[in-house]
Order: structure tokens, then sequence, then C-alpha cells
């Protein structure tokens, strides 16, 4: 399976460590506009979130029922270990490559 | 799933409970629904509906589909099954080449003669719907009411628009049109040619219509007299690449004429197809000489925007009301004027005013339904012959069902099936048909002098409504067939070899081959009537000779004289006569006529044709009893005729004698009575026998005749037939052209000029001609795909009773009695339906043919024989087909 970590994904998958407990579609994209500043549609946050979970970075569950949002229960997300080895391995990597770049002064 | 947030838009909600994969949908209408709670508190209901919407709609996508497609097995199995059908289907259509072309042809013949008709009556019912305004202009239409009989027509009185401007508020603007006859023009440095619809206007008809002023200020180009707007095209044709601003030329050999502006041509579908506008200028003969005249019409209309929201009819009391004061003011008189609005859109629809306009003749909406009609009827024998040849098959598919519902097709699948082979063979027969249709628009315009663009057909409006439409056809033809032939019970059929008789659907079949032979029958003798009745009309003894006769017109009658006396030395001209009119022709006067007095109720209408001594020599008009009126009776009509002295003398025609009640001819010589004309009470000194004076449409009109040479503007030169024609033609042509240098020459042969007054006649005859073959053609296609059928279906049969020494006739009659039979039903029905039909056509004309038996009798003969070649064509062949071929295989 393809492991790779795209942009889009990585954006995602850091707001649902962020959102840590109640991550699904509605609060991952409240967090992703408020720390991004930027507009995202619903159906991509969901179709990122399936892509994230079927390459083993996300773990999901359903949550359970209430009156609220007419009754229809959450898919709620979870990091893997493996998901959150992947980020912070990406993360790690950058700061090696900026560190490796010479400071400009403009 | 009842439960949502209340006023969300619940057809979005239940497209998305359709789309989204059962396994995600909780979810995501769950974020949905919770995303659209938090859009309602923060920007509203209505704003948060939209959002909803749009989320909806994205959620559309692969990833939420895709789960359909992977985790459904059945998804390829599908597209396995489509493709294998498809293949099936060519397959089955590759073998069975004759069904499918008969199919193919048929439909697409159908589908392209409806296709046309469509744009032909889409092209009627567009006509001047392109301007901006339209639906607030209206034509102001002059109403003449004698004695309750209305007479109506579209020119108004000069000093109606002047007065409708300021009297009537609900009025924003008045446009005046004058369209004028062809007229002499000449460009500097060109020959001088004649040039037709010129429209006279002012700047309130410029600016109400969408004329598209290109170079030129709209509000200035026609304000001053002698000002014209020329058209594109006839700008380059006046004036070539040339710079046309500003440029002049000479407008009937006397004025002058600035061009101060350039349009772009008009579309053809307009009723004012002007090429120039001209502005108005005083010295126009007919303005000056009626400009307050409430009485008089010549042919200027007025045209009027009204404010937005104005009823036209709420304005009728206001306009009779102008009327009331201007002109009705004569209580003696019975005639009363008055005007009504008439609709834009309107005016090419209705030909009873006065024919529609100048310039383009209106078309009955008859004529719309009638073709609307044809065209439906044509497609519906081609729809027949599609159910009636898979009807026909179902019977030879009988096995493929059954082995296919033995391997565990459903019957839906089954109707599938057989509904995509038919939209299939609909789907290349549209595309046939509209490749025909577009090939065959140039032949109807040239047939009906149309302007159709035949790329009308590729814009998205007609595409769509033609697409929709086929749909329907295609869904309409195809369902019957479609749940008959997948009917079919696969134990009965695998068990039994023998295909099964199948009565239901074979009732239908010949039902509908009667439908198709009643409708074909019909529209045979419809065409035989109409036929009959066009050469009724070229051929009518009209009381008067009509050949060998040419008419030219004398733009100045002072020189008639002389003109006669050069062209009479020609050796074949054998006499001249100089009238208003030639009999017939257009342009002869009206008036009203009365024993004692001409405002008595009971007063008749009586035509005048003005005309010199020669007149009934040259068309050989009978004279009953009394005299002809010779010229010296000229000098007692004059315009200002004193009532009494000298007396009027006039010849008249039995019909006149007839109305008025004086008895026998000669009874009536010397009776007196009143006439319109500046109340005259001439002498009756000769009657003539009756002569068309007018189209055969209309019964003969009382009529005078009397000299009047003030009005001889026309000449009417019979000549001698043989050859050399040609040169004393253009002889006459020289005299004339001597005596009236700076006109140019224009001569017709009357009989042609009286064929052209049934024109909307007989381009309708042709074109119905074309469809009315056309659907007998597809009605035969039918039949013959039955009869080629029935005959492979017999084949064992015939061989059979062949070896048991059947002769050849016998196997003939055999195969064709059953379709005889039909085709003989369909005539009994179609008898009575044409006889009422045509009856009610003929109605129309005041001459017409009466419908005889033998007419019947002839399409009788004609359809018997053509079904009969139709199906023995097939019946021949099969029995003529070596038992031996036919039995030795089982």
């Amino acid at each position: 399976m393809n492991d790779r970590l795209g942009n889009l994904e990585e954006m995602v998958l850091m707001m649902v460590i962020l959102v840590n407990n109640e991550a699904y579609g509605i609060t991952v994209r409240e967090a992703y506009v408020k720390q991004y500043k930027q507009e995202i549609s619903l159906s991509a946050i969901h179709t990122v979130l399936r892509r994230l979970e079927q390459k083993g970075f996300l773990q999901s569950e359903l949550g359970g029922a209430s009156t609220e949002r007419g009754g229809r229960r959450k898919r709620l997300y979870q990091i893997t270990p493996y998901g959150y080895k992947k980020v912070s391995q990406n993360q790690e990597e950058r700061s090696r490559i900026w560190a490796l770049i010479p400071k400009l002064d403009f | 799933m009842e439960n949502h947030p209340s006023p969300i838009p619940k057809w979005a909600n239940r497209f998305l409970e359709w789309y989204c994969p059962p396994e995600l949908l909780e979810e995501v209408q769950g974020d949905l629904y919770e995303s659209y709670e938090l859009h309602q508190q923060e920007v509203g209901t209505r704003k948060a509906n939209r959002r909803f919407i749009l989320e909806v709609l994205r959620f559309c996508n692969y990833s939420t589909l895709k789960s359909h497609l992977q985790n459904r097995r059945s998804f390829q199995i599908q597209i396995d099954m489509i493709i294998h059908n498809l293949r099936f289907i060519f397959r089955r259509l590759a073998k069975q080449k004759l069904h499918t072309s008969l199919h193919i042809v048929g439909l697409s013949m159908g589908l392209s003669v409806c296709l046309l008709i469509g744009l032909f009556i889409n092209n009627e019912l567009s006509f001047d719907q392109y301007h901006k305004k339209a639906t607030q202009i209206y034509r102001v239409n002059q109403v003449w009411e004698d004695n309750s009989e209305k007479m109506v027509g579209y020119g108004t009185p000069a000093p109606v628009p002047a007065a409708l401007a300021e009297e009537i508020p609900e009025i924003e603007s008045v446009g005046i049109a004058y369209p004028q006859s062809e007229k002499i023009i000449e460009v500097p440095g060109k020959e001088r040619f004649k040039q037709e619809h010129i429209l006279m206007a002012n700047t309130g008809l410029l600016q109400m219509f969408d004329f598209k002023v290109i170079k030129g200020n709209k509000d200035l180009a026609l304000e001053a007299p002698l000002q014209a707007i020329l058209s594109q095209s006839t700008a380059e044709k006046f004036f070539g690449e040339a710079e046309p601003m500003g440029k002049t030329f000479l407008y009937k050999n006397e004025h002058t004429i600035t061009v101060t502006g350039i349009m772009e041509d008009q579309p053809q579908n307009t009723h004012l197809p002007a090429k120039i506008l001209l502005s108005y200028f005083p010295q126009e003969r007919f303005i000056t000489q009626n400009q307050d005249n409430w009485g008089m019409t010549f042919g200027a209309s007025t045209y009027v925007l009204l404010k937005e929201g104005v009823q036209a009819e709420s304005l009728h009391p206001s306009i009779r009301n102008l009327y009331d004061v201007h002109i009705n003011n004569d209580a003696e008189d019975p005639e009363v004027a008055y005007a009504e609005l008439q609709a834009l859109g309107q005016i090419h629809l209705d030909p009873s005013v006065a024919g529609g306009s100048r310039w383009v003749q209106s078309i009955n909406p008859v004529w719309l339904w009638f073709f609307g009609g044809i065209g439906l009827l044509v497609l519906i024998l081609a729809c027949i012959n599609f159910i009636n040849l898979s009807t026909a098959q179902a019977l030879t598919r009988a096995k493929e069902v059954g082995v296919r519902k033995a391997i565990g097709a459903e019957r839906g699948q089954l109707i599938n099936q057989f509904l995509g082979e038919a939209f299939l063979l609909i789907g290349v027969s549209s595309i046939a048909a509209i490749l025909m249709a577009y090939l065959s628009v140039p032949l109807v315009n040239n047939l009906l002098e149309k302007g159709i663009d035949p790329n009308y057909i590729y814009t998205p409006v007609p595409m769509l409504s033609f697409t929709l439409f086929i749909l329907a056809v295609g869904f309409l033809t195809g369902i019957y067939p479609a749940w008959l032939t997948a009917r079919f019970q696969p134990a009965l059929v695998i068990k039994s070899s023998a295909t099964h008789s199948d009565k239901p659907s074979n009732f239908l079949r010949k039902a509908l081959v009667v439908t198709q032979f009643t409708i074909s029958g019909s529209l045979l003798v419809a065409l035989l009537i109409m036929s009959q009745q066009m050469n009724y009309f070229y051929h009518k003894n009209l009381g008067f000779d009509k050949e060998n006769v040419i008419t030219v017109n004398m733009p100045d009658n002072s020189k008639n004289n002389v003109f006669s006396t050069n062209i009479q030395q020609l050796p074949q001209v054998e006499a001249v006569s100089f009238a208003i009119t030639a009999p017939a022709g257009r342009g002869n006067w009206t008036t009203v006529m009365h024993p004692t007095s001409l405002n008595d109720p009971n007063r008749k209408e009586v035509r005048i044709i003005w005309a010199d001594e020669v007149y009934d020599d040259i068309y050989g008009l009978n004279l009953l009893a009394g005299r002809f009126t010779t010229n010296q009776d000229t000098n007692y009509v004059t315009d200002v005729a004193e009532a009494e002295t000298p007396r009027p003398q006039i010849v008249v025609n039995e019909r006149l004698i007839q109305e008025m009640g004086f008895g026998s001819p000669e009874e009536a010589l010397g009776e007196r009575f009143l006439i319109g004309y500046n109340n005259w009470k001439p002498e009756i000194v000769g009657v003539i026998a009756d002569f068309n004076i007018s189209s055969l449409r209309q019964a003969i009109d009382p009529l005078i005749i009397t000299p009047f040479s003030r009005y001889h503007d026309q000449a009417s030169i019979k000549l001698a037939a043989g050859e050399g024609l040609a040169s004393t033609l253009k002889s006459i042509k020289g005299s004339w052209e001597e005596n009236f240098p700076k006109d140019i020459y224009e001569f017709n042969f009357l009989d042609k000029t009286l064929e052209r007054l049934y024109e909307t006649e007989s381009r309708l005859y042709s074109l119905f001609k074309v469809f009315a073959i056309l659907a007998i053609l597809i009605s035969c296609l039918g039949l013959w795909g039955l009869a080629t059928f029935a005959a492979v279906q017999r084949t064992k049969e015939i061989g059979i009773r062949k070896v048991l020494g059947a002769s050849l006739s016998q196997l003939i009659v055999l195969l064709s009695k059953d379709f005889l039979l039909l085709v003989l039903i369909a005539l009994f029905l179609a008898v009575p339906i044409a006889w009422y039909g045509m009856n009610k056509w003929l109605q129309n004309f005041a001459y017409s043919v009466d419908i005889e038996w033998w007419i019947f009798a002839i399409a009788a003969i004609a359809v018997i024989l053509i079904a009969f070649l139709t199906v023995s064509f097939q019946s021949v062949r099969a029995a003529l087909t070596n038992p031996v071929k036919s039995l030795r295989s089982e």
C-alpha cells in the first residue's frame, strides 16, 4: 500500500491529532479553518479522512448515538502509532533540511 | 429516515440518500445535518439551505461513490451485461439486414418529416418575436363597418398617428410605416433599376422595432426629409465597397435621397423586411393629398408602443372616440370607422386583415395545424411499422427469450434489452433524420419561399427538444414490443418447437395496418382532389380570354394614344386596350350602389373597372344586351361629374342585374341607379355575361365597366400566336421605352399573372404532395416487411402445398388475401374521412370542383394495386421457391 503522506493529507492528519478525542468531519473542518485560515468543504475532509484511514495513518469507530444531528452517529477518528510516527518523521525531516539551508537575510 | 433538521431542502436530502452508499450514509448525513444547523444559526435558513445543497452535490464524488463500485460485485457484471447486450443487438441487427434497414429507413423518413415540419412551424410562429419590445407593440388596424359587415385593413388615415400620440396617454410612442411598391432608383454612375422593399418610416418606428443601426444617429437619421437608412447588403449593392454614408441616389427619377445611416440586414422572420428606410417627405403625393383626411387610407400603417402593463383592449373605447369625433359624424351614413389594435406577434398569423401585410403574406394558423397533423401522421405511420415488424418478429425470438429466462434472466432485464434495441434503432434513425432534414431545408425554403436557416437545427433548443421527442417516441414505440417479447414462458417455448399463435398482438398488428392504410388512403384521396382543384384554378373558363394577352403599365397615360398607334403597326399585335386593370386583376375599385339612396342600409357593394371601348373585344366578353360603352362616353364621367347632365353610361354584369332586381338583361337597359362615387346616377346601356373578376376563392360580385381615361393606367395587348413573338415583344419594349425613357419596362402574360393568384395554394400543395407520397411509401415499407415475414414463416406450409399440387396463383392468393382484406377495410374507413376533410377544404373556395365518386375509385384502385404489388412481390418469391429446398431442412 501507498505510504506517501500528501500535503493536504498531512494538514488534515495534524488537525486530527490536535482535536484529539472528538475528531470527526465537522470538528476537523473547524480546526482546519481556524488553524490554516482557509476554507475547505466537508466532502474534501471526508475524502481525506477515508484515504488516511485506508493508508493506515488513522483508525476510526462509530461513536454513540445521540439526539443531536438527527440521531446519526459520528465516525470518530484517532491517530495510529504508525500515523504518528509518519507525521513526526516528516517534521524531523523538515527541521533537518531547514537547518541545512543557509539563513538568508532579506 | 424522518429525523432531520426541519426546513432542510428535502429533494437534496433524498438525492443524498439515493446516491450515498449505505455504509457511509450515516456519518455523512450526520455531519451534513450538524453543519446545516451551525450554518442556520450563523447565516440564516436561506443561506444554510443553499450551502446544504452545495455540500450534498460536493459529496457526490468519486471517493463517496467508490464503495458502490467496489463493494457491489454486480456492478462489473452489469457492465459486462451491457457490453454483451450491445454486442448481441449489433449481431442481430446485422444478421437481419432487411428488417434493420426497413426500421431505419422508415423511422428516419418519419422523423425527418417531423423535424422539417417542426422547423417550418417554429419559423412561422417566430415572426416578429425578436423585437425586444415585441409584447408591447401593436399595429393599428382600420375597421370600416357597414351594416354590420366588417372590413379590416392595415392602412390608417394620415391624421391618425398624430392624434393617437396626442390624445391617448397610455401610448408611449407612435411609429408610421408606409411600404412602397417597387420604385425606380438611380445610383450615380449606374444603370437605373427597380428596388423593392422600400419602407417610408418615421423615427418612432425606427426606435420601436429592433432595427440595428450600425452607422449614423438613430435619433436623427430619419428626422429630416429625403434621408434614408440602407441595410448593409443594399448599401453594398448601391455603392459597392465605398463608404455609403453621405452618398446620394435618385428616387423615382425626381428626389435626391441622402444616406444617413446603415443598419444590419433584418432577419427573415419579419413582416416588414425593409431594405431601405426612407424618411417621410412632403413631396410624397398621397401624404400631401390626404394630410387631414380621416376618410381615406393610402397604405401607411400605424404602430404603437404601449406603456408597460397596458391592455390593448382597454384602449379601444378611447380610439373609437377619436374616430367618432373626426369621421363618424354623419348620422345618415350607416358606415362607421374605428380602429383595433393587433398584437405584433399576431400579424403574421392572421390573413383575415387584408392578407396580413403588404410585403409578406400571412399564414392561416389552420395550415400550421394541418402540417403539424401531417407530420404527426407520418411519424405515427413510421412508428406503426416499427411496432408491427417488432411484434411480428417477437415470435422468432421466443427461443432466445426462453433460453435467457432459463439461465436466470429477469423479465425486467429482458424488457430493458429489447427497449435498448429499439432505442439504438431510433437513435441511428434520428441521426439520419437530422442529416436528411438539414439537407432538405433548402428544398423546403425553395418550395415555400421561406428563409429557414438549416443551421438552426444545431442550436441547443431544437436539439434538446428533438432529443426529448426522440426519447418519448422511442419509449412509446419500444415498450409494447419489448413487453410482448419478454413475456414468453420458457417452458412452453422450449418444449414445443412450433411457434405458437399470438392472438392479441396479431389483432393489434391488423388494427395498425388498417390504421396505416386508412391514413394513407385518405391522404391519397386528398392529394387527388387537391390536384383537381389546382388544375381547376388554372384551367377553368373564367368568362374571358386570357391567352396571348400581355399587360404593360403606363407610367403616364396621356401617352396612351401615341403608344397604341405605334405598336398597332407591329404585325403580331392584334389589338390594344387601356384600362385600370385586366379582368381578375388586383386594383379594381369597390364602392356601393342602391336604386334610391346611398345611405340606405340595404345598399350593396359593387366593383368598377375603368376601361376603354375595345376592352370587351380583347377579352372576348360576352355581350348579352345593348352595346358596350364607347370612348365618346368618356366625357360624361369625370371625377367632378355633375350628377345629371350629361348622363353617364355604363355596362354592367348579370350579377348586378340580379342584385338590383332589374329582371332580364333586356329589361335592364335604360335603368338608372345610384353609385357611391360623386353620387352618379348612370344609365345601363349594355349587359355582359358574368366573368370572374377576382380569384376563384371569391364569388363574382356586381360589376360596372365604363371609360374613365384618367385611370387607364394599364395597356392590354392582344398578340397573334405564332413565330416572331420574341421580336414583337422586343419592338413593343422599344416603343414603350421611347415614350417613357426614364422608366423601366416590365410586361406580364395575363395567364401567368392569373396563376400567381394561387401561389399560396400551389406552394402548400407541392409540400403536401411530398409528405403524402412519403406517408404512402412508409406504409408500403411496413406492409412489405410484414409480407416478407409472413412468407418466411410459412415457407414449409407453402412447400407442402406445392408438393400436394397447389398452383402458383392459388399460393399468391393465399399469401396476399389477408393483407388485401385489411387494405380494403382501411379504404372503407378512408372514404368518409377524406370526403369530410376535403369537403371542408373546398368550402374555402367560391368555385371548386365537385367531389366525384370516381376519385375515390381511382384512389382505391391505386392503393389496392400498390398494396398488392408490395405483398405479391414477396408471395411470388415464396411461391416460386422449390419445395425441395424449403422442406429439406428440419
